[in-house]
């Protein structure tokens, strides 16, 4: 059974197209991820297919119940983890987690088991009497991220689950995340970090200006550019004159679209050193060079033209 | 359509626990208006005629102050949405397997568990402080009408809190208020008010609150 199917989902804000006809599906248990630069419609897909908002256009099934016919049943089946911070501060910990455990109608038993639990995964057990806005924002986070897990949703949706936090929290919410849909949890999470589509995602939809761009494993989107190296030089000189010069070459597979002067080729070892002569007799002045295999991002590059920052 | 209201209206009360400030203040304010208004007008302007009767002021005035605490409940029920609202743990609500209805008639229900304590023990501890002079033959219908006047300002000011976007809500939280309580029967007979104001008190739900009150 399909977890999320949707089909020509759209949002618009006024003149904006925020979400343009999104389509994909994903399988019970995956980990698919939403990836894409600040203002790409991530966050409003998510937000439709939570039942927050609804679509202006378009079909969305989560396990089946269609978002707007049937929020109710999609509501008990998923948890939610916001990009913002969405927690009551004036609660404690403990007692955040609580009420989602009432929220879900477990008995107090379970709740007290799950929240015991929770507090020892996320590290917080010293922390459980503190005040919400007493802790630091590294930890608020980890208590956002807990409360989405107090019930174990059948679909988790996180939204730039690890914005700005530190790499000691980052790493255990990404365990956590993990640890979670091995259980046979599925997990819809966005981003704007590469590493963590990368390490994270079974799938990921490339989402730019709203639209969808590829989808595929990660190692599928890194081979659409087709293997080899990069080699990235740092110059002084005119690199749109250089790009040109070396674009020529018949050992240069492809020019790397952004700033860097950046050229694939089939074999690094090979070709560096003739390639670097070239540069230099193109007049330039190398200060640095790099070699590395495609990643994630090359393909981001690639098929939207810009760094995702 | 009440689903999850159980699991709000805990949520809202153990809220409360926290704002107690909040409790208080519905408490005391309205007893501070009824002796500041009710003792100082009350020596200068002597009885007031209501109804075919003489009233001291400070009688005329004590089913206005109750409903000055009823207006401030529902103030505070108001603020509860923007609180939500800024604290966005609102957007998060609109996620949770609770329907919308819940969501505002837990916030009504507790304002009227909290309002209506308070009433009681006012009541309670007022009579004897006021050397019988506050009376009531009809407690029910003081009840009555205190519970409709929550239902009545608590919808007005979170449909206000919904309707008008920050920062102008918390704005619109202070200015309200007077505006019920002035234009209203709350403070002094209407029968030598000029007629916009009349006219301006009749539209007030807390005019009828009041009178029904005093007539009790
Ligand atoms: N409530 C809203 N009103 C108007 N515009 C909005 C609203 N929410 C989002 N947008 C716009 O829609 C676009 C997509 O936003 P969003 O889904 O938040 O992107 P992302 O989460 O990928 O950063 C942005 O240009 C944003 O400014
Ligand atoms: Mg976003």
């Amino acid at each position: 059974m399909l977890a999320i199917e949707c089909a020509g989902l759209t949002k618009h804000f006024g003149d904006l197209t925020a979400v343009d006809h999104v389509s994909f599906e994903v399988e019970k248990g995956e980990r698919f991820g939403l990836l894409g630069p600040n203002g790409a419609g991530k966050t409003t897909t998510i937000r439709m297919l939570t039942t927050v908002i609804p679509p202006d256009e378009g079909t969305a099934k989560v396990l089946g119940f269609d978002v707007r016919r049937k929020p109710d049943k999609v509501r008990e089946k998923i948890g939610v983890v916001l990009q913002g911070l969405a927690l009551e501060f004036f609660s404690t910990v403990y007692d955040t987690l609580d009420i989602y455990g009432r929220i879900y109608k477990m008995n107090a038993e379970n709740r007290k088991k799950r929240i015991e639990y929770l507090l020892s995964e996320f590290e917080l057990e010293d922390k459980r009497n503190e005040r919400i806005d007493c802790l630091s924002g590294g930890l608020q986070r980890r208590v956002q991220v807990a409360t989405a897990f107090m019930q174990p949703p059948e679909i988790l949706f996180l939204d730039e689950p690890t914005i700005g936090l530190d790499p000691q929290s980052r790493r255990k919410i990404w365990q956590f995340i993990e640890e979670f849909s091995k259980g046979g949890y599925t997990v819809i999470l966005s981003t704007h970090y590469m590493d963590e589509a990368d390490y994270l995602c079974s799938r990921i939809g490339i989402i730019d200006y709203g639209k969808i761009s590829a989808l595929d494993t990660p190692e599928g989107l890194k081979s659409t550019l087709g293997g080899g190296d990069i080699i990235t030089f740092g110059v002084e000189g005119n690199v749109d004159l250089l790009r040109s010069t070396i674009s020529k070459l018949d050992y240069v597979e492809e020019i790397m679209a952004g700033d860097e002067l950046a050229a694939r080729v089939e074999n690094a070892d090979e070709v560096l050193f003739k390639l670097s002569e070239e540069v230099v007799k193109a007049g330039a002045k190398i200060k640095n060079i790099s070699v590395r295999k495609p990643s994630l991002e090359d393909t981001f590059i690639k098929l939207t033209g810009r760094r995702i920052e | 359509m009440f689903k999850g209201l159980p699991v709000m209206y805990y949520r809202e009360l153990h809220n409360l626990r926290r704002a107690w400030f909040a409790i208080i203040s519905a408490t005391v304010i309205p007893i501070l208006y009824l002796f500041l208004f009710g003792l100082s007008i009350g020596g200068l302007m002597g009885d007031i005629e209501y109804e075919d009767q003489y009233l001291s002021y400070f009688l005329f005035f004590a089913p206005g102050a109750v409903e000055v605490s009823i207006i401030f409940s529902g103030v505070n029920s108001g603020g509860m949405i923007s609180n939500d609202r800024y604290s966005k743990i609102l957007e998060r609500i609109l996620s949770w397997p609770i329907s919308r209805t819940s969501y505002f008639l837990a916030r009504i229900l507790v304002s009227m568990t909290t309002s209506i304590s308070l009433l009681l023990f006012v009541l309670l501890l007022g009579i004897p402080l006021v050397e019988g002079g506050l009376y009531c033959d009809n407690i029910f219908l003081v009840l009555l009408s205190a519970l409709l006047g929550i239902i009545c300002f608590s919808s007005i000011f979170m449909s206000f809190l919904s309707l008008i976007p920050p920062p102008n809500d918390s704005i619109a939280l202070t200015c309200l208020p007077p505006v019920i309580m002035l234009c209203s029967s709350m403070f002094y007979s209407l029968a030598n008010a000029p007629s916009w104001l009349r006219t301006m008190a009749y539209m007030n739900p807390a005019t009828y609150m009041t009178d029904v009150m005093r007539g009790a």
